[in-house]
């Protein structure tokens, strides 16, 4: 039992946001009292990190959000600062330069707003309207959202908007039940015109309220007293949930995702202990309680089809282990599943350490499940950086923990998300047939690597802006974009993105990588060049520098001008500049396009445009 | 009891110490918004329900939320 006394000295010892997060986290799944989250609040140490500005725009009273968001966001590493701009005024608020929503300048809106208010018509005469008088008023609500996204994105702002929630009361419940243009079906379409916003504003997110509300309940998410004395059409229960949803929104548009789940195996995949109770004694099966280790297995295995990598982390014998894995015939994961797997006898954070160096990813990129209290608690102090999740009690209880993993969570998926795994275990190919070479140079010939370098186009924006925010290791710059920056530049005529796709014997490696280039009348300057890291050590580099001094002679440029930011984790690339043959001037490198680079004999340039 | 009132008070209103001999109005950091914040966590604590015409008691001395969780 966590209590108190020992919540506030962890948060006293901690000396980084995570750690301190971490600390919340496990505090509130013991205590989740409405005044435990003042509690909390009252306690959250201050780091110098910075705050993240929320802005709050609806019809009704928000502000009772204003604790569990604040307690929230924090346990998601977030501090921040929230304001509440006066219910039923929101254009004034937006468009008068003076008004306290301005004055505050936030980086994100949430807008929420109630049918009741923007059209109670649809609620309390719905019989009465016709289709035709339905649509206009449809039209203007979503008029109204799209001045909103655009007034805030000319500000650099993000805005979130709530789709509708159903209203407590059907109009005629057996009636429209019975009718395709019901209520609900209305609702429905409206909230599908919200969500096809996002094709349009990148800076525009939908937030499922409508999903939460029927998740907890309609009912149990309304409260009649709070609604009657206070204008807060909320239950408590509806606003912890609602804070930590959205809490969860917004690190989402602000961090990277996660990428690798590392899974523990006896108590998490099966029940029992393989090593002591045997193959043919492990719980999982047809039923109970092996029946909800197999549904743990199938929601865990989804995250694949997301784009995560799982592994398989465990102290146990290899053999027998992989006996489980192709035998067992109630098994829903298979081995080869796992985008790498440790199974010794080793620490776990060594383990865990050295499949992030194999799959070449971030230590902050991990979530480790286990059901041992002794290893979450040993990684989150050794590897504070990688997220833990404790699968504590009986299987009923774990069940609802892997339910609610978080923390892959992300609002966009592109083409490669869907296939990683894949990539990876092609990867994995390559790296056992580089052993049987007697030079890299023969291994490089035996990939038959095939690179394709195209001028960006719509389909690719999103990766590309995807690739900028994630990159980190091989990343000139470090320079992050949202797609709608993306596009910007792809449509201009005073900048140039290259991206790029490899090919190769044991498959494609989707987008892996992009440049982007300032064109002057002189010269190219290099803003972005970036590689992702699973390509990285095949001389792709050189051919793509190459190509692109090539490019820019082609074009009439006189020089190539790039640049070095140091980052945390870009240190690989500091000389790359000048191993290619730039000269240093200042704080720029610059390659005079009357020479030029070799290209890799082995790498084949493809630039057919589509 | 008294212990339990008095922990509510000081996570809600974010105060070391309560006399429950003093109007919660008097506070300096008490509004309507802090009332209901009171409220909800009061009836959490003691798995009461407080009735809109009982809300006006809040304001007053914390001994008389005592008598009406008694009353409860």
């Amino acid at each position: 039992m966590e209590n108190r006394d020992s919540f506030l000295q962890k948060i006293e010892k901690s000396k980084s946001i995570n750690f301190a997060a971490k600390a919340v986290r496990e505090f509130l799944i013991e205590n989740n009292s409405y005044s435990d989250y003042f509690f909390i609040d009252n306690n959250l140490p201050v780091f110098d990190s910075k705050k993240i500005k929320i802005a709050f725009l609806s019809s009704y009273t928000p502000n009772l959000i204003e604790t569990p968001l604040r307690v929230n966001l924090f346990k998601n590493k977030i501090k921040g600062d929230i304001n509440f701009s006066g219910f039923s005024n929101i254009e004034q608020e937006l468009f008068d330069d003076e008004s306290t929503l301005n004055e505050f300048d936030p980086e994100f809106i949430i807008v929420s707003l109630s049918l009741e208010d923007l059209f109670p018509d649809f609620i309390y005469r719905f019989s009465h309207l016709n289709s035709k008088e339905i649509e206009k008023e449809f039209d203007g609500i979503i008029k109204r959202l799209v001045k909103i996204i655009e007034l805030n994105s000319s500000k650099n702002r993000k805005t979130i908007i709530c789709d509708f929630g159903y209203p407590t009361v059907l109009d005629n419940v057996l009636y429209h039940s019975n009718k395709s243009s019901g209520q609900i079906e209305q609702i429905n379409e409206l909230n599908k015109r919200i969500k096809l916003l996002r094709q349009k504003y990148a800076d525009f997110s939908s937030f499922h309220f409508n999903y939460l509300q029927n998740k907890i309940g309609i009912e149990s998410s309304f409260d009649s007293k709070l609604w009657y004395t206070s204008k807060i059409p909320f239950s408590k229960k509806f606003l912890i949930e609602f804070s930590n949803e959205l809490s969860l929104h917004i690190a989402n548009l602000l961090s990277s995702k996660k990428k690798c789940l590392v899974l523990d195996l006896d108590g998490t995949l099966w029940g029992g202990i393989l090593g002591e109770d045997g193959i043919n004694n492990i719980l999982i099966g047809h039923d109970y309680p092996g029946n909800i280790y197999r549904d743990m297995q199938l929601l865990l295995k989804r995250f694949i089809y997301q784009g995560i990598l799982l592994c398989a982390c465990s102290k146990n014998n290899l053999e027998e282990v992989k006996q489980v894995f192709e035998q067992h015939p109630d098994m829903i994961l298979g081995f080869n599943d796992f985008a790498a797997s440790r199974i010794n006898w080793k620490n776990k954070h060594e383990n865990i350490r050295s499949i992030a160096e194999e799959l070449n990813i971030g230590l902050n990129s991990f979530v480790f499940i286990d059901d041992s209290y002794f290893e979450i608690n040993a990684i989150n102090n050794l590897l504070p950086e990688v997220e833990t999740i404790h699968l504590s009690g009986d299987e009923l209880q774990k069940l609802e923990t892997v339910k609610n993993i978080h923390w892959f969570y992300s609002i966009d998926l592109t083409e490669e998300d869907k296939i990683k795994t894949n990539l990876y275990r092609n990867d994995k190919k390559r790296e056992e047939s580089k052993t049987e070479f007697n030079s890299i140079e023969d291994y490089y010939r035996f990939l038959e690597m095939k690179l394709e370098i195209k001028s960006s186009d719509e389909y690719s924006i999103n990766r590309i802006s995807q690739l900028t925010q994630k990159t980190n290791q091989f990343n000139l710059t470090t320079r992050r974009y949202s797609i709608s920056e993306i596009k910007k530049n792809h449509e201009s005529t005073e900048s140039l993105i290259f991206y790029l796709r490899l090919k190769d014997r044991f498959g494609d490696n989707g987008i892996i990588g992009t440049v982007i280039i300032n064109i002057t009348e002189e010269s190219w300057k290099i803003d972005t060049l970036l590689l992702s890291c699973r390509i990285l050590g095949r001389t792709v580099e050189t051919a793509l520098i190459s190509h692109v001094i090539n490019e820019a002679r082609k074009q009439g440029a006189k020089s190539v001008i790039g640049e070095y930011i140091k980052s945390a984790r870009n240190q690989q690339t500091e000389s790359f500049y000048e191993n290619h043959g730039f000269k240093q001037k200042g704080n720029c490198w610059y390659f005079d396009t009357e020479n030029s680079i070799d290209n890799p004999e082995w790498i084949e340039i493809l630039t057919k445009e589509n | 009891m008294e212990e339990r009132l008095k922990k509510v008070i000081q996570d809600v209103f974010s105060v070391d110490e309560v006399d429950i001999n003093v109007r919660m109005d008097n506070l300096s950091n008490w509004d309507s918004l802090k009332q209901i914040n009171y409220m909800i966590a009061l009836e959490e604590e003691f798995g009461i329900s407080i009735s809109p015409e009982e809300m006006q008691l809040l304001k007053e001395e914390p001994k008389s939320v005592l008598t009406l969780i008694e009353t409860k």
